[in-house]
């Protein structure tokens, strides 16, 4: 893959859909998605449990569970469709070096029964062969390799880190080696599913940090997950949220929360305890069966801006102003 | 007036590592909570937040006395829990009731709503009769919002949000007059937890009741507390009000961890602060201030002496050398 220039688009998702087989029937927790990321840019996804986020991060790098599948769409890193990779090529060249994914349980991550330095060296052992590692990671041995990577993470005793089993480190000190381990290839993106939901907020702040200046120093695009709106304002120049499995709406950050357009992320902002001084208001009902294939607005059932049109049909995608897209019939 | 009163109260685990421990002639003990004051007034929410290890939780549980305190007391009501008599418990019990953290595993998973409901109802000889025990679920159960229907359901038939209710209705079903809740609405949807918060709100209103609230949320304890006390390795910090102590922290620790704080609004975002290192183990704990080793502003002083809780300004409460005369 050619290297490519600032501003060009890193991920295109285009019409994703994704089916799950359960018990109760078909599941789509992916449902018609669309997404653009540039390089260097730093994506919110935003949305509850059971929105899908969590699907669609797994189907970028086709990590899907047995009984799921990507029934239509495309997915486009670079320009290249990685809908027609094989399982080998996904392997080999995408995960871990193009793409690269932190979730919040770091040491699910980790082998509990390697020590760090073992499992960061396997990593430049299984992309030594490949150009893509940096050419002056590979001139460095190994070790210097892992230690100048745990550097950057700004982690102070680094042998002992190096030489230490995952239970021996915090959550915090696990989620920076994850992280250093997420950046030692330089991906195009990095995929971080609720990274520091479990840390405390100091040590996430921390990390957050982290995570900026490493985007500065190496324009990785990021699709950082999260339900926590604050974090994505803070970090992510561009937001989207999700509902049952679509895109509601997408906007620039600032935009999205001093303005927002769909009566869920309206909903959303309201719940906080940062913004609502007073009273909360809690959205009444709960996410619907994504199992219901009724045509049919997803969030009618809660929604109080609802018209007759809500019933009967979902609402495509409009763009209301330049970059602010979102799925609702009140802008017709 | 006081409802709840520590005084120096220390709560110490002891650790025996290792498959041999026991054989170990040393024994490394926890200073989980290591002397902390402070009084909880009638009708009032008090937040008490920390990092994880902080020993919060530990200081909960330590005033019901669902863990043992290893020193120090505490008054409830003007009597000395760690004193009372067998049958004082009995009647503290009732008074006093806790909502965990841990909602599911805090439920008997195979009793269903109705019998975890009226276990205390049972327990503290409330009622006998069974119409009556019926009618007082039914009651809790409409002021929690959740429904007749779910008398027969098991804890593992509920959503995240719901089985917090649940726990929260048992630890109303009594009518109790204090409740510690630890971490109420932790790992809940947003949507689900403004539900909970604006429901614990209610509740104390319409109840007169008074809360404890545990939580490492600062958005959430800042939103429902009246005052907030900052705890860092088992040492309480700073307490005051919350506006005063939100807009003014005294201590670097507290300015620290409110400047943490992912904001949406972008008014509120000030210079963040970032703290280096990470929080020392509670075996070992640092000299002097426990602060001191990710503290920008140590003095040697900081090294050598603890320093004191004193009040800086009207009822705000802080323990740091920059302020020791």
């Amino acid at each position: 893959m050619e290297s490519i220039l600032k501003d060009q688009l890193v991920l295109e998702i285009e019409a994703l859909s994704v089916e799950y087989k359960s018990r109760q029937g078909i599941i789509k927790p992916v449902d018609n998605v669309s997404l653009q990321i540039r390089k260097g840019e730093f994506v919110g996804l935003v949305g509850e449990s059971g929105c899908g986020k969590s699907t669609l991060a797994l189907s970028i790098v086709n990590l899907l569970p047995p009984n799921g599948k990507i029934i239509k769409g495309k997915i486009l890193l670079n320009g290249n469709d990685l809908l027609a990779f094989s399982e080998e090529e996904m392997a080999r060249q995408i995960r871990g070096k193009k793409i690269t994914m932190i979730t919040q349980n770091p040491h699910t991550a980790l082998n509990p029964v390697f020590k760090i330095g073992s499992q960061m060296k396997e990593i430049l052992r299984l992309h030594k062969n490949n150009e893509e590692v940096s050419g002056k990671q590979r001139r460095l041995s190994y070790s210097q390799g892992c230690a100048k990577i745990l550097e950057e993470m700004r982690i102070a005793d680094i042998s002992r880190v190096l030489r230490a089993y995952p239970h021996q480190l915090s959550g915090g000190m696990k989620q920076r080696v994850i992280t250093a381990m997420a950046f030692f290839c330089n991906p195009l993106l990095l995929i971080a599913d609720e990274p520091t939901t479990a840390l405390d907020v100091t040590i996430q702040a921390q990390i957050l940090e982290l995570f900026k200046g490493l985007v500065k120093k190496y324009s990785t695009s990021i699709l950082y997950v999260t339900h926590d709106l604050g974090v994505v304002s803070e970090l992510s120049r561009k937001a989207l949220v999700m509902y049952a499995g679509e895109i509601v709406e997408e906007a620039k950050t600032s935009n999205l929360v001093k303005n927002p357009k769909h009566p869920y992320t309206e909903a959303l902002l309201k719940c906080l305890p940062s913004v609502s001084k007073n009273r909360l208001k809690a959205i009444p009902g709960r996410v619907p069966d994504l199992t219901s294939s009724l045509e049919e607005c997803k969030f009618f059932p809660r929604c109080s801006y609802t018209m007759s049109r809500c019933k009967k049909e979902r609402p495509p995608v409009l763009e209301t102003e330049p970059g602010h897209r979102v799925r609702c019939f009140k802008y017709y | 007036m006081s409802l709840v009163k520590l005084k120096n109260l220390r709560i110490y685990f002891e650790e025996r590592k290792g498959l041999f421990g026991f054989l170990q002639k040393r024994r490394e003990i926890v200073h989980a909570v290591d002397g902390i004051s402070f009084n909880i007034n009638k009708g009032e929410i008090l937040g008490l937040v920390g990092e994880s290890g902080c020993g919060k939780s530990t200081t909960g549980m330590g005033i019901l006395r669902l863990v043992e305190p290893t020193d120090g007391e505490v008054f409830f009501d003007g009597k000395n829990v760690l004193k009372m008599s067998k049958k004082e418990m009995y009647k503290f019990r009732r008074k006093t009731q806790i909502v965990f953290q841990d909602a599911v595993s805090s439920l008997n998973p195979r009793k269903t709503v109705r019998e975890i409901l009226s276990e205390p109802l049972r327990v503290h000889r409330i009622e006998k009769n069974e119409d009556k025990i019926e009618h007082k679920l039914l009651q809790t159960l409409e002021l929690i919002g959740l429904k007749k229907e779910d008398l027969d359901k098991f804890p593992s038939e509920f959503s995240g949000g719901q089985i917090r209710r649940v726990g929260i209705s048992r630890a109303l079903i009594l009518q109790p007059q204090f409740l510690v809740a630890d971490e109420p609405t932790s790992g809940l949807d947003v949507s689900v937890a403004a539900g909970i918060l604006n429901l614990m709100r209610d509740l104390r209103g319409q109840f007169n009741l008074t809360y404890l609230w545990v939580s490492h949320n600062l958005h959430v304890v800042r939103y429902i507390s009246d005052r907030i006390a900052v705890m860092y390795l088992g040492k309480l910090v700073e307490i005051a009000e919350t506006t005063k102590l939100i807009s003014n922290p005294l201590h670097p620790y507290a300015r620290a961890l409110f400047s943490a704080i992912p904001t949406v609004d972008p008014e509120e975002r000030t210079s963040r602060i970032i703290l280096k290192g990470e929080i020392p183990s509670a075996l070992n704990p640092p000299s002097g201030c426990r602060f001191r080793t990710r503290c920008d502003y140590k003095s040697p002083r900081c090294a050598e002496e603890e320093p004191a809780l004193i009040e800086v300004e009207n009822a705000h409460f802080v323990s740091c050398h920059l302020y020791t005369r």
